[in-house]
This record gives structure tokens, sequence and C-alpha cells, in this order.
């Protein structure tokens, strides 16, 4: 709650170089911000910190505007207020050599301007071309900023490690990150992540930030289809996440999930219970007992699901080993190395589509031929599949990895 | 800056036409006045390209792609060539005009589709000419720098119902010329959820062919439009590699014989004597209308011969590309 006590001890917390504590003055976000209406308006506020000459005088009565327009919904003037505090507090640690304390109200501010650039683009009433080129521009005016603010601290290089501003650059850049995937522009964002993995002392930095680092990485080249990677980065994102902030790991376990599938990992049924993961129940079972028709019917349930979380296609890739296991487990029915390719067709008509084709049939069995998925060979003249004796549907993770491969990434000598 | 307005009522300013003929720069297929239309230009030091009279403003520049996708497309007493040079260039000097007066997303969605469907169309009419002559690699750019384009448009104003069609078209092209290629799929993801029938057999069909079954490419082939049968058509060449490659490999057996006839319609051939080709090509044994497939003989070294699929256009090409409402 603001007071004229409260806004005047913003000169002690200075003095004191308590960056925390001028962090959460200026704070939007657990500020009992809605009560200062009644016990003072913003004028006598203002007044106050103009009157007593306090340290950030133009910060604090901006920051007061910016409470006020919050309060009147109109974000816009709000973003352009706390935009204008960010930017002068940037300044002020581009001339404080050698000390660090400014960094976490630094990081205060210019996570409460995301928001507010998000509340704009959410909340603001204006038309929507208008609307488009003003959060455009915002964007932009935004990521400026940032890189202002990364560009000072990554080049604090000569202060001791104790007054350095290094630690928090990864802060920023996940900042950054993240307003570039909201608008999907990944790759916008490879130098960013590249300056961080280049970094020469990682454990600088902080789990937390760590944690969202990579999180973010791995959703950037599961876009881009390196899925081994983002596998590993998701993986350290998960094993790194705080024990108990169950949201985060059920984000980082949406992404994970499928990329493990891909490798013939599945998820186990309590892991799903646990996360309250439902989306990926169906599609483990169906997965496990080689039922297409079912796979099919969950992605398309799930279609929308799927795509806001950017796994679409990686379900999609996962078709080749759901028809392993179908083959397999009716192979282990079935009892008998030789099948004729019109059963496989049958098989295929019961559990797919009901228009299967022979040549469909015949098609599917040749691409986990030459995929290793499957030991055997057809014959034409026979019409049938002869599976190897020994082994026929191999595992281990890389058979696994070539299953679900692009048909231009196999690679056969 | 405010952009420029367009003054020039004509396909080639006056400038330009006593320019070009005093210097003897008329093109072949522009033999009367009438027929001149501007050039492509870079822009260059000392020459500003931005002014009014040099400009033609939207009517006319879809003026201008009628008139050369109608009648100069028809034209039979010249190389296919010639006449794709010359309408290249054009219609690139159109896409430069448009540009520079900042032509509104409205016009945009007129301007390009008939583009984007003639650089299709020339990828299959062109695929068998000479690197020398023609450039596959430059048209399938100009493709590109189109399509998306034009899907960048869609994406920025999605409240336009009637456009939907358009734009389904153009997304499921842009899949349908890259089949098979995850980040393509990554960028039509968008418009799926649309629940268009074209953009979601593309996109099945892309994802099929990423997974490697080459099932029910023949049947969703022929369901096609034919504007998406030319882009496909160039394609098939190294898809017909990764089809007769897994062959090879499924029915690697000793006296395992398959006959050409069914090779023919796998690979999506016109005739059992362009199989054989490929097949000896590929190194594949070849003894009286059937292939011995056998992997460890299947020459994955050499680059695919350039067979295209012949393609029937029952409609009229220029009413195909200009797409004419009713």
């Amino acid at each position: 709650m603001y007071t004229e006590d409260y806004v005047l001890a913003t000169t002690t917390f200075y003095n004191e170089e308590n960056g925390l504590a001028l962090a959460n003055f200026f704070s939007l976000r657990d500020n009992s911000s809605k009560d200062w209406s009644q016990k003072n308006t913003i004028d006598d506020l203002q007044k106050i910190a103009e009157d007593n000459e306090l340290d950030f005088e133009v910060e604090i009565v901006a920051h007061l505007n910016v409470l006020k327009a919050v309060s009147e919904k109109k974000y816009d003037e709000a973003f352009k207020g706390q935009l204008a505090i960010f930017q002068n507090i940037v300044k002020y640690l581009q001339s404080s050599d050698s000390e660090n304390w400014m960094v976490p109200l630094a990081n205060t501010v210019c996570v409460d301007l995301r928001y507010l650039l998000n509340a704009f683009d959410t909340l603001d009433s204006s038309s929507k071309k208008q609307k488009l080129e003003k959060y455009n521009d915002f964007q932009k005016k935004y990521i400026d900023s940032m890189m202002m603010y990364f560009r000072i601290c990554s080049g604090d290089t000569r202060a001791p490690a104790r007054h350095s501003k290094r630690w928090t650059i990864m802060f920023i850049v996940n900042q950054m990150l993240k307003v570039y995937h909201k608008i999907k522009k990944f790759h916008l964002t490879t130098g960013l992540t590249k300056t961080i993995l280049m970094c020469p002392d990682k454990n600088i930095f902080p789990v937390a930030h760590v944690v969202t680092f990579y999180y973010y990485t791995g959703c950037k080249e599961i876009f881009e289809g390196k899925f081994n990677d983002a596998r590993e980065n998701l993986i350290i994102a998960f094993e790194r996440c705080y024990r108990k902030s169950i949201k985060n790991k059920k984000l980082i376990l949406q992404k994970l999930i499928p990329l493990n599938m891909l490798q013939g990992i599945m998820p186990s049924l309590n892991l799903l219970k646990k996360y309250d993961l439902d989306v990926f129940m169906d599609l483990t079972t169906s997965l496990k007992t080689g039922n297409v028709k079912l796979f099919r019917e969950c992605i398309d349930k799930h279609e929308v699901c799927y795509m806001k979380c950017g796994i679409y296609l990686v379900l999609q890739k996962l078709i080749n080993i759901v028809y392993r296991n179908l083959f397999k487990k009716f192979f282990l029915i079935a009892n008998n190395h030789i099948i004729p390719v019109e059963t496989i067709a049958a098989l295929l008509k019961k559990f797919d589509d009901p228009e299967t084709s022979f040549d469909n049939a015949q098609s599917l069995l040749v691409n986990m031929i030459y995929r290793g998925t499957l030991r055997g060979y057809l014959s034409h003249a026979h019409k049938k599949v002869v599976l190897s004796k020994k082994d026929p549907f191999p595992t281990g993770r890389h058979v696994f990895d070539k299953t679900t491969r692009s048909i231009n990434e196999i690679g056969h000598k | 800056m405010v952009p420029v307005k367009a003054t020039c009522m004509q396909m080639c300013p006056k400038d330009e036409i006593t320019m070009r003929k005093s210097r003897k720069l008329l093109h072949q297929l522009e033999r009367d006045p009438y027929q001149m239309v501007k050039c492509f230009s870079r822009s260059a030091a000392g020459c500003s390209l931005n002014k009014p009279h040099l400009l033609r403003p939207p009517s006319v520049l879809m003026n201008t792609i009628s008139y050369l996708l109608n009648d100069v497309l028809k034209i039979v007493n010249v190389p296919f060539n010639i006449i794709y040079d010359f309408i290249d260039d054009r219609l690139s000097a159109i896409k430069q005009d448009a540009t520079i007066q900042e032509v509104s997303k409205q016009n945009w969605m007129n301007i390009l589709p008939p583009i984007i469907r003639f650089y299709a169309y020339a990828a299959y009419m062109c695929y068998e000419y000479n690197i020398n002559i023609y450039d596959p690699y430059l048209n399938m750019k100009h493709f590109h720098e189109c399509v998306l384009k034009f899907i960048k448009i869609c994406l920025e104003d999605s409240n336009e119902t009637t456009t939907d069609e358009l734009c389904s078209e153009m997304v499921s092209l842009l899949i349908v010329a890259n089949l098979g290629d995850y980040n393509v799929l990554q960028q039509g993801l968008p418009f799926i959820s649309k629940k268009n029938n074209l953009v979601k057999k593309t996109m099945l069909l892309s994802v099929n062919i990423m997974n490697g079954n080459f099932g029910d490419l023949l049947k969703v082939y022929n369901e096609l439009p034919a504007i998406h049968q030319c882009v496909i058509s160039v394609q098939l060449p190294i898809l017909r590699k990764y089809i007769l490659q897994s062959m090879c490999f499924g029915f690697n057996c000793k006296n395992n014989f398959f006959p050409i006839s069914i090779l023919t319609n796998c690979l999506l051939l016109n005739n059992d004597k362009e199989t054989t080709e490929v097949c000896k090509h590929y190194g594949i044994l070849m003894i009286d209308y059937k292939a011995e497939l056998s992997k460890s003989l299947f020459n994955i070294e050499v680059d695919e011969p350039r067979i295209r699929k012949k393609i029937q256009f029952n409609v009229n090409v220029s009413t195909m590309i200009l797409h004419k409402q009713k």
C-alpha cells in the first residue's frame, strides 16, 4: 500500500542499495495498488515525491501514473510510462560501474513491461488494424530497450564477479524469448540463444533462469525439427525444475513426452495422472496397442491443443511406430513367419482405414523394411511377407529413431 | 513516408515506349506499341523508380496481368521459354510497381494468386528445358516469395471470410510444392484448423511422404487440381528415387521379380518404356519386362532422371491461371 511514508522510504532503500525493496516498490504485480486511492490520492503522492527531492523522483511520479493508467484500463499509456521508467533505470545501470544492486529493480520493471504489452494485446479495445500497428511498435520498442539492457549487462566483464551484472543476461534473454515465442518468430531467437550457449561461465546463472531458458530453447528446436537437441534441452529443464512447480513441469512434459515417444519411450500412466496430462492418455494406449484408427481419432480430437503446444507434427511422425506395434501384435498372435499381404490389408481395414487396398498395405510394409523396423522381405510372386526368424521386430532407441525420421533423412549406404 | 500515387494508365509508361523504340529494345512479343509492357528494372543509383508517371495503379496492373496470361500465354508460334522469360520479367515489374506504391492488402490478394499459379504452371512446362535456358531454382524462388507474402497477408487479417478459398488454395500449393518438408508443414499448420478440405488433404499427403508412406500418392495426386499436379509433377523424380530405393529393400530376395507395369504405376510414370529407363538408370537388372529389385544393385549415387508426369489440362490454361470469378 502506498503511503507517504512508503514513498519517502525509497530514499532509504536507495541509500542502503536495497534493490529488492525498490523492486517491490515499483512492482505492478503484488502491490495492493487498489488501496491507494482511498487513503492518498495519486496527486498527493506525486506532490510528496516532487517536494522531497527523492532520488527516483521522475520514476516514482511516472510509476504512480502507470498505476493510474492501469486502473483506468489505458494499457497503451501504461506501457509508454513503464517503458520510460525502464529506459531511465537502464541508463542508471549504464553509468553505475562495478555495482549490480539495481539489477532486481530493472528485472521487475522489465517483466511488468512485458505484462503490460500482453495486457495491451488482449484487453485493448481499439480497432484491430490500429491495435496491430501499435502492438508491433510497442514490441519493437520493448525489444530495443531490452537489447540495450542486455548489452550493458553482457559487457560488464571487468567488474568482480560479486558486483558484475552478467548473472542476469539469461533472464533478459528469457524475456525476449517469451516475446518472440508469442508471435512465433523463432528465427529471430537464434542469435540470442547462441550467445547464452556460448557463455564460458554458465554456472553463474540462477536455476530458475536456466529452466526457463532451456524450456524455450527446446520449444524452438521442436519447431525447427531438431528433435534430439530439443529432447536434451527439455530434459535439462525438467530435471532442474523446482519440485513443487507442477504447472511448469507439466508444460515441459507436454513437449518432452512426444519427443520421448519418437524414441520409443512411453510415459507411464502414473506420470500422466500425476501431471494431469489427459491429452496423452488415449494417445499412449493407442500407440502401445497399435490401434491406428484410435490414434488418428485422438490427434483429430485434440488437434487444437496439440497445435498450441507445437507438437502436432511430432505426433504425426509417430504413426510408423503405431503401425509397427500393430504388426508386431498380429505377428505374435499369428505365430507364423510367412504372412499373406492380403491378411495385413484385412488387418489394416479393421484397425486403420476401412478402404485400405493391397497396394497400401504393401507400401506400408516396404517402408517398414526399408527403415529397419521390420526384418524380412516381400515376395511379389507369392504376395506374402516373409519375416526374419530371428528378432523380426528389433527394439532399441536407434531403431525407433530411424522409424520416425523423415524420408529424406534416412541415409542408406 | 507517404506512398506514391501511381498515374500511368497504360501497360507501359510513355517514356519507356519512346526510349525502347529509339534504342530498338523491343521484345519480339511486342510488335505494336499497345502490346508493350513495362520491363523490370532494378533500382540503381541515379534512377528513381518512384515517379508517379512511371507507376501503374492497381487496376492497370490487374489488366496487365490478364493481358500477359490471357493473350501472351496463348501464343503458339514462339518457343515457350521465350514466352516464359517475357512474362516472368513483366510480372516482376508488376510486383515492383505494387511494392513501390504500397497497394492495399486487398489489391495484393488480387495480384498475387495469378502470378503464383503462373510460376507453378511454368515449373511444369519448363521442366525439361536445359538449365541454361530456364532455371528451375529461380522460378521456385519467385513462387515461394509470392506465396509466402500472400500467406503473411492472410494471417494478418484472418477475419476475411471471402478469401478463405483462395487462401487455402495458396497454402495447399505451398505444401505440395514442398512435399515431406517439416518446416513448410509447420508454416501451414495455422490454416489446418479451418477444417478446409484441400489444406487437410495436402497436409496429410505431405505427412505421409515425410513418414515414407507413398501408398496414397497416386490416389491423392489424381484428386488434386491441375495446378497442384504441376508442382508435384516436377518433384516426382526425387520421390521416385525414394520409392524405388525402399522397394529394393522391401523386395530384396533372389529370383524375386517384379512386373514393370506395376512399377510404372507405383512410380507415377507415363509408360513402361520410361520405367525400364529409370530402373536401368539406377542399376536394376531387367529381364523380360520384369525387374529384379535388389538393394545391393541399387545405385544411390546417380542423380534422378528428369522425367515429369504428363498432365492433361482439361480447361483452358489461361482460365485456370487467372481463375476468373464467375
